[in-house]
């Protein structure tokens, strides 16, 4: 840096050679790459018949006939699919508000600049990774089993498999929260729980709300297949059309549910703009 | 309690040393006595030891040897006693570590924390409280944006509001940690009047680091210059000559033929021509 030459453009041929060969060099590790992850691809789809395609194309008529067999949708219990319609949502907005609610305290316990000890961040942790990787479907079985079938083993079991991906989301917010206010709060003498009451949670707010809402608006569409498994709600009826072959009616339930889920999505991405 | 200290002592640190994590000398063991409603100023380089002494008077930095001993409470430590003496002792940033998206007057009101118990401050404090807090605004000249969002006012006015929480709560000794570095020069004069004349008109005692030379002789009662971890000048402004001045400013290239390693030369290198302006103020 501190070298300085009077000749403005000292160009020699050979760096500059040398620059282009580096770059020729990283294309063809790129070129290599694409092709290893080609290869990959190429050798899962085959494992899994995927490039079968006599298989597929013996499928395909089945799936006509399904089609078919499923048009026009047949609208004429839908009367009776509010109820459980409404049971889904009610389920999905109390399984939410399970884990919104076990997870704030979780959050910060298993947030590294508020733990109380490391030991309690793994602890925490690992119970955060448990939650999240027992799919709420099992949960379901679970708790059908446990409290029988209706709408609260749902509940049960969309609260607690959101608190793992819930309870982690918050804690990573709180990981992040600016450090600036908290040492103040600290200097004015507020006791640890001021502090986090005080100068951590007003920050992460905004934070807990959006991943509340998105989880809300996961649940809802997560709840729709819980009735599969007998823990209530639309996915009930939807289970007891499909066993009964009223394809008609399978089509018209899931024309209704997406709606609801349409609705629920821009609800949902409606409040959390306003919470930014 | 200790031996000797003046009648009118405020806090004492007795042969207080701080080394930080990977051997950084940070300020070699000082003693030194702050007094009753006094303005000192703590002047020196960046990473002259102004910063780390200042704040381990409320022990934000802890100690490594030494310790603080306040009027009020004693020697700090247990953290029952830190807590009361942090209480007692307000502290002003240089970026004023507020809430950005609170408002001005839920900001000053952390102030009051710690005089309420843990469960009390889980609901929204009482009335009087709230009026305190105000009071607090209206006094800094801010009273009309008590309700504003704290990231929609200008630095000075956000340096106003980290004075007025300071305010709130009702110190009887301010700590003030660069206040007016991020600052221009017109709003770093109103700043530190304002914190100035507060502190005279309440007699709290005062110790605020600075590295503006023209400002430590405009406001300081007192100045306590800083040099290489060290305390290299103590006394009223007046008595401040050339050579201190370039023990304080020219410490950055002593320190490089100094073997001990000092904070001065490994975190926070100083841009070169930073000394020479402010001598030139000077002369």
């Amino acid at each position: 840096m501190t070298h300085t030459t009077t000749e403005p453009a000292a160009l020699s041929p050979a760096p500059s050679a040398s620059v282009l060969d580096e770059h020729a060099r990283g294309w063809r590790s790129k070129l290599w790459q694409a092709g290893l992850v080609l290869a990959v691809v190429f050798f899962a789809s085959w494992y899994v018949d995927l490039l079968d395609f006599r298989t597929l194309a013996n499928g395909v008529p089945a799936i006509a006939t399904l089609l078919r067999e499923s048009l026009p949708p047949d609208f004429t219990n839908v009367m009776d699919w509010m109820s459980p319609l409404l049971d889904t949502l009610a389920m999905s907005i109390a399984g939410t508000a399970i884990a919104v609610s076990a997870s704030v305290p979780l959050a910060f316990l298993a947030a590294r600049n508020t733990t109380p000890h490391p030991a309690v961040f793994y602890l925490t942790r690992t119970l955060l990774n448990g939650l999240r990787s027992v799919p709420e479907l099992i949960m379901g079985i679970i708790f059908v089993a446990a409290v029988g079938f209706g709408a609260l083993p749902g509940v049960l079991a969309l609260g607690l498999h959101s608190i793992g991906m819930v309870g982690k989301f918050f804690a990573e917010a709180i990981e992040h929260v600016d450090e600036a206010p908290v040492e103040a709060a600290d200097a004015s003498g507020a006791t640890r729980l001021q502090v986090l009451w005080h100068a951590v949670l007003p920050q992460v707010l905004p934070q807990f709300a959006d991943v509340s809402i998105y989880r809300w608006e996961y649940n809802f569409r997560a709840s729709t297949v819980m009735g599969m498994v007998g823990a209530g709600g639309i996915g009930f009826e939807l289970m007891g059309s499909l066993r009964i072959m009223q394809y008609q009616e399978v089509s018209a339930i899931l024309i209704v549910i997406l709606l609801m889920v349409t609705m629920v999505d821009s609800l949902s991405g409606h409040l959390r703009k306003t919470f930014k | 309690m200790p031996s000797v200290h003046s009648l009118d002592m405020m806090l004492r640190i007795e042969d207080m040393g701080v080394t930080y994590p990977g051997n950084v000398l940070a300020l070699r063991p000082t003693t030194v006595e702050f007094h009753k409603g006094e303005f000192t100023v703590l002047l020196g380089l960046s990473g002259a030891g102004k910063s780390t002494l200042l704040r381990s008077l409320n022990h934000l930095v802890q100690p490594t040897t030494g310790t603080v001993i306040s009027a009020e409470f004693g020697t700090l430590k247990t953290s029952r006693t830190v807590r009361r003496h942090r209480c007692r002792t307000a502290m002003v940033f240089q970026h004023h570590q507020l809430i950005e998206r609170h408002t001005a007057l839920q900001n000053v009101l952390t102030g009051r924390l710690a005089y309420h118990s843990t469960w009390r401050s889980l609901f929204p404090l009482p009335r009087a409280e709230l009026e305190y807090a105000l009071r607090c605004l209206e006094r800094v000249g801010l009273g009309e944006k008590a309700l504003s969002r704290v990231d929609q006012l200008s630095g000075g006015q956000q340096q106003r509001v980290g004075i007025a929480r300071a305010l709130a709560q009702q110190p009887s000794m301010i700590l003030a940690d660069e206040p007016v570095a991020s600052l221009d020069p017109a709003t770093s004069e109103r700043v530190l009047t304002l914190l100035r004349d507060i502190c005279r008109e309440d007699g709290i005692t005062a110790v605020i680091s600075l590295h503006q030379l023209e400002y430590a002789r405009r406001f300081a009662d007192r100045i306590i210059g800083l040099a290489n971890a060290r305390i290299v000048f103590d006394a009223e402004p007046a008595k401040l000559e050339q050579h201190h001045l370039d023990e304080i400013y020219h410490s950055a290239s002593v320190a490089v033929s100094d073997p001990g390693k000092t904070a001065a030369q490994t975190s926070h290198p100083q841009p070169s021509n930073h000394p020479t302006k402010q001598l030139e103020i000077a002369q």
